[in-house]
């Protein structure tokens, strides 16, 4: 069973804050709801990617589902920009995630999958932040197992 | 059944139901079972059991005298991906983007826990022809239909005074059902909606919803399980306890299946402080759907493979 932490007292958020998302986690781990699973088909399971050092530069709070996009440095000092897909608004902001959570210039940890067209896009699983806490992105839908601690 | 209305063909017994979870347990090592308003939250056992608790339940009541259902919901699944249920050998378990997860099935009738499809139906639903060649029509930001609507996150039933209607809100993309309460009359079966034209009723304490003209072109879950624009869906939502709605949904299609079948899982009250329902623009920022297509050679779904039959 998956362990799904919460953001906690993100920047900007207070602890109350983090302790009412904690609670609002343990709620709505009850309640399944159907994935879009055609999204699923959109990336390559066999392409996982782990992005290390990942510098946030932007955040998409849209519907259906967040980006994140970010710069990945390179072994040879370049950077590659990259899109990440996680969940929904809602089902984000419902595990206490808003979209001052990741200012631009943060620093992360993403891990995913990529996409199969080659495009610099990935389905985003997990995302750690510098103080190694981790937030369970959702995948690309609000799938049963996503929904679940 | 004085107060309560039963399934029609569902009489399962406690004992059935017991003996169903006893087999789960043992058979798919099973988490010990988990309970919702005092019952199993597996469906089968849950609508048995909610059943007798329903007879002694009085709900509170709207100032008209009609039971009282208003307030924030959740669906209270085993599973989300297919009615059917998911054995413990889908491969699908193992995906590692969206896997699905072992659990039984939603469906409580037949009593094996198939949908009862004709045939070429079966080749269509089920993981079939709509699974595996289009996309889930709740991907393109449409309705998710009749039942998954109540199958998804968080609703809202409101009850205006003067019990003429009955509200049926949901976060789902932002869907909403007026369910006309007042004995109008039905519409010719040339019209064809998306979410169909519901009429209610009350069965004692039970609201009864039958929905017809729905256009066929949702499904009923993950899974591509379906029905044409032929259906009858009847809904029935029974307060057991303040908190918890025994949920049924019958589906009547005599041209896809051999016979009525049932639904069953529990809804409950999201009693969060403050808590409401969101917005879900599902269009503002859509840009999977072309690539979905193009990646995967999928098509849209607007029931190619039953229409013309």
């Amino acid at each position: 069973m998956r362990i799904q932490l919460s953001p906690g007292p993100l920047r900007g958020t207070r602890p109350a804050h983090a302790a009412a998302a904690a609670a609002l986690l343990l709620a709505l781990a009850a309640a399944p709801a159907s994935a879009h699973h055609a999204f699923a088909a959109e990336f390559d399971s066999t392409k996982p990617v782990k992005f290390e050092k990942a510098v946030v530069t932007r955040m998409e709070w849209v519907n259906p589902h967040v980006w994140i996009h970010i710069d990945v440095p390179q072994a040879d000092g370049s950077v590659e920009k990259w899109a990440i897909e996680a969940g929904t608004p809602n089902v984000l902001f419902r595990r206490g995630f808003t979209k001052d959570a990741l200012l631009p210039g943060t620093s992360i940890v993403v891990d995913g999958y990529r996409a199969k067209d080659g495009s610099r896009r990935a389905n985003g699983r997990d995302l750690t932040l510098p103080d190694g806490r981790t937030l369970f992105l959702g995948s690309s839908g609000t799938g049963a197992p996503l929904e679940r601690p | 059944m004085s107060e309560v209305s039963d399934v029609p063909g569902v009489r399962f017994g406690i004992a059935a139901a017991l003996a169903v979870l006893i087999v789960i347990r043992v058979a798919a090592q099973e988490k010990p079972a988990e309970m919702v308003g005092g019952c199993p939250a597996e469906p089968l056992a849950f609508h048995a059991c909610a059943l007798q608790k329903a007879r002694t339940f009085n709900p509170p009541r709207t100032p008209g005298g009609k039971p009282d259902l208003q307030g924030y919901w959740r669906s209270r699944l085993t599973q989300a991906f297919s009615v059917e249920g998911v054995p413990a050998d889908e491969p699908l378990i193992h995906d590692p983007i969206m896997p699905w997860e072992a659990a039984p099935p939603e469906v409580i009738d037949p009593a094996d826990r198939k949908i009862p499809y004709q045939p070429w139906a079966a080749a269509i639903g089920r993981r079939g022809v709509n699974f595996t060649q289009y996309v889930d029509p709740r991907t393109t930001c449409s309705t998710a239909g009749i039942p998954r609507l109540a199958l998804q996150d968080a609703n809202q039933i409101l009850q205006p005074w003067g019990d003429q209607y009955v509200l049926w809100a949901f976060e789902d993309h932002h869907n909403q059902r007026v369910i006309a309460m007042d004995g109008r009359p039905p519409v010719g079966p040339a019209i064809k909606t998306w979410n169909g034209l519901a009429r209610g009723r009350w069965e004692g304490n039970t609201l009864v919803i039958e929905t017809t003209n729905l256009n066929g072109y949702n499904w009923i879950d993950d899974a591509g399980n379906f029905y044409t624009d032929a259906v009858r869906v009847t809904e029935r939502l029974t307060l057991i306890d303040p908190d918890t709605i025994d949920f049924t949904a019958t589906f009547e299609d005599p041209k896809a299946y051999t016979r009525p079948w049932t639904v069953a899982w529990a809804l409950v009250r999201a009693k969060e402080p403050g808590f409401e329902l969101l917005e879900e623009a599902c269009r503002e920022g859509e840009r999977s759907l072309d690539r979905i297509r193009e990646t995967t050679g999928m098509k849209f779904y607007f029931g190619e493979p039953w229409r013309g039959r």
